[in-house]
């Protein structure tokens, strides 16, 4: 028998593993602490008096360092029949990275327009053009997880539990059946969710101005500044392309640095350098001005491989809105296993247990878990999802970047292999299976019969074989894991002649004193008829095809 | 102190599928328990994640500080217990009491050949027979039918 994965924790591994919990549980309090405090400030923030006031002064100021744009406004504002002077825009602005963004503001907030200002009651010489939103609070919930996990997992670490023959098992399989139901659904919503947010500032934000941007007005522009962006990180250095260009559209003058719809910065150094290299020397480079809104430009506009990035949340949005429907409709639940054996059924007698008796349920045609197509389908979406993301990366990278990346790129290279073998395969012969009974008893006998459709001259030879097949799924750190180990085969046909490999039957009977087909949510015992084509040159015909045994009354 | 037990009629341990599971549970503790439950299940044991069903449960209420009962269940007809390479499959009657998660378990097998269903050593028997469309099943059938 295999060993049991509950094995207990040593007092060095949980002291360890309770060190980890206790950073989580520490970083994840801190975060809360901070958040806390900022919810609290922008909530006392909402108490302050609205208080008309004139713009004095607004501009975009260039102060030096990774955010150099400072948007500084100055206004006057009246309360309680005094008159204030103020220049904050909001608690904490100090700077951004972009351009735009600070021309943005200016905009905004023109010389001389009237505006609302919000006065701190307590001290009137204090005020805001714009106050803090208490939203800040629903980030709370983030450190909220850690919190959760760290707590929780020196909880579970340290408290008393009966060793495991000592625990209830009828309690913890009948909640085990809701639990695991409702946990993997949340698991698979926050997929969902996570996807559905990445969605738009990734994917459809980029994809909708990069179509708009088609009809913008094209612009000679002249460079004010062109240099690669540096950003240090956790994960190393990443580069952006930072240019900005001055441009005039109806006689008025725009700045502007937007460069792509994208933005953002990457690994990768040369491609930018490349970029911007280009942008320094040209005399008037072509930008594309919004005519809605001429404030708003852009360098590079058109489809390009970074807006492959957009097709970045797709796979997480579809594994969560899939795996919460499956996890909903509980097809692997008690519904499965009752249709694996009938608990109704009568007992079987002695004699019953060594008759020869065809199965029941009439007959049934066998087809494979998933059609060529399908794997081809498979195998395309994994190969695009992998090499386009790595195409991202290897566009602009050097030489260390590349040699980094190789393990990679073998894998993407591994997957276009896989997308030729499964395209090749479609051209292969198809099997179609008849079985005499849908299902087959323990003890039973059964006939099967095969027909092939293509060219079926091109299988050299032909092997048909019943296995019964153990399949354990469980849980190795985060990954999950399945093993399988056969446990009976039987060698049911095997033959050269092209004309019995096109078409041909074969007759078996099941041993009795074996297991009958047995599907719970981790562990399956697993009957299939293996079909295996060999052809000379070319991926074989192979196809699985699960059949079902039952107890043997 | 809590004592739970239970005991199978004639001591017997081994069930085929389809047969009745009967016996007796006797229980003793220091206070009046809450409520006494007892399930026939099975339940997975080995490299996979554990799985477990409950088949048939019985549940006592204010059962007192102590006393006893009689059960009888009837098996399904599956699944048998096995034990294989990577899973085993144990069938169990199982007495829980509360307050607390006191339990007692009773392994029984359910097998229609009188032991567990060992998956090992079954590799590479048996072949398939040549013949011609539905004749096997015919051939089959007429044997059985003539030694019935």
């Amino acid at each position: 028998m295999g060993t049991n994965v509950s094995e207990p924790v040593s007092i060095r591994g949980r002291l360890g593993l309770s060190l980890f919990f206790l950073v989580f549980f520490a970083m994840g309090s801190l975060f809360e602490l901070l958040i806390v405090r900022e919810f609290a400030r922008a909530v006392g923030q909402r108490l302050w008096k609205p208080a008309p006031c004139t713009i004095t002064a607004s501009e975009v100021q260039e102060r030096g360092g990774e955010s150099p744009y400072a948007f500084a406004v100055s206004y006057r504002y009246d309360y309680s029949g005094r008159q204030y002077g103020g220049s904050t825009y909001k608690h904490g602005y100090s700077s951004s990275s972009k351009y735009s963004s600070a021309q943005g503001l200016v905009w905004q907030y023109p010389v001389g327009r009237s505006a609302v200002c919000y006065v701190n009651p307590e001290n009137p010489a204090q005020a805001v053009l714009k106050r803090d939103s208490p939203l800040i609070g629903l980030a709370a919930l983030f450190p909220l997880i850690f919190v959760a996990i760290g707590a929780g997992g020196i909880y579970f670490m340290w408290r008393k539990s009966p060793p495991e023959e000592a625990r209830p098992i009828a309690s913890v399989a009948r909640s085990k059946k809701g639990l695991g139901k409702r946990a993997t659904a949340a698991v698979c919503a926050l997929f969902a969710i996570v996807g559905g947010a990445m969605l738009y500032p990734l994917g459809i934000k980029p994809i909708a101005r990069t179509i708009d941007a088609q009809n913008w007005a094209s612009t000679p522009c002249n460079v004010l500044r062109a240099e690669v962006g540096s950003h240090s990180g956790d994960d190393g250095t990443t580069y952006s392309v930072d240019i900005l260009y001055e441009y005039t559209f109806n006689g008025r003058t725009y700045k502007c640095d937007r460069y792509d719809f994208i933005g953002g910065s990457s690994s990768g150094y040369d491609g930018k350098a490349r970029v911007v290299e280009q942008y320094q020397s040209a005399a008037q480079p072509i930008c594309y001005v919004n005519p809605k809104n001429p404030t708003e430009a852009v360098l590079k506009r058109g489809f390009h491989a970074k807006l492959l990035l957009a097709l970045f949340p797709l796979p997480f949005l579809l594994i969560g809105i899939v795996g919460m429907i499956s996890a909903l409709r509980g097809k692997k639940d008690g519904a499965s296993l009752a249709r694996t054996f009938d608990v109704s059924a009568p007992a079987p007698t002695r004699q019953d247990l060594s008759s020869l008796r065809p199965g029941d349920g009439g007959p049934a045609v066998l087809r494979p878990k998933f059609s060529a197509r399908a794997k081809l389908i498979g195998a395309i979406i994994a190969a695009l999802f992998w090499n386009g993301i790595i195409s991202i990366f290897i566009a602009d990278a050097s030489l260390f970047s590349l040699i980094f990346l190789l393990p990679f790129i073998a894998v993407g290279v591994g997957l276009i292999g896989l997308v030729i073998r499964q395209l090749l395969a479609l051209f292969n012969p198809r099997p179609t299976l008849h079985l005499s009974s849908h299902t087959i008893p323990l003890g039973g006998a059964a006939e099967l019969r095969w027909s092939f459709s293509g060219r079926t001259s091109r299988i050299r030879e032909l092997t048909v074989t019943l296995r019964g097949v153990e399949r354990a799924t469980y849980r190795k750190g985060t990954d999950t894991c399945t093993d399988e180990s056969p446990f009976y085969e039987m060698e049911l046909y095997r033959t050269i002649n092209s004309t019995e490999i096109a078409s041909g039957q074969v007759g078996f009977i099941l041993p009795h004193d074996t297991m009958h087909s047995f599907n719970a949510q981790n562990n399956k015992i697993v009957w299939r008829l293996d079909m295996l084509g060999e052809i000379e040159k070319w991926p074989d015909v192979k196809e699985s095809f699960e059949i079902e045994v039952a107890p043997a009354a | 102190m809590r004592k739970l037990s239970i005991e199978l009629n004639d001591g017997k341990n081994v069930f085929a599928p389809g047969e009745r599971v009967e016996g007796r549970i006797e229980w003793s503790a220091d206070e009046d328990l809450k409520a006494l439950e007892l399930s026939l299940l099975w339940y997975t044991s080995g490299k996979g994640t554990r799985d477990a069903g409950v088949v048939h449960s019985k549940r006592i209420d204010r059962p007192g500080a102590f006393g006893s009962d009689t059960f009888s269940f009837t098996l399904p007809s599956g699944p048998y217990s096995f034990s294989g390479k990577l899973i085993s499959l144990i069938w169990a009657l199982e007495l829980t009491c509360t307050p607390g998660k006191d339990t007692v378990r009773k392994e029984i097998v359910v097998s229609p050949t009188g032991r567990e269903i060992l998956l090992t050593g079954l590799a590479g028997q048996g072949r398939g027979q040549e013949n011609q469309p539905g004749e096997f099943l015919k051939r089959i059938l007429g044997v059985q039918h003539a030694s019935a």
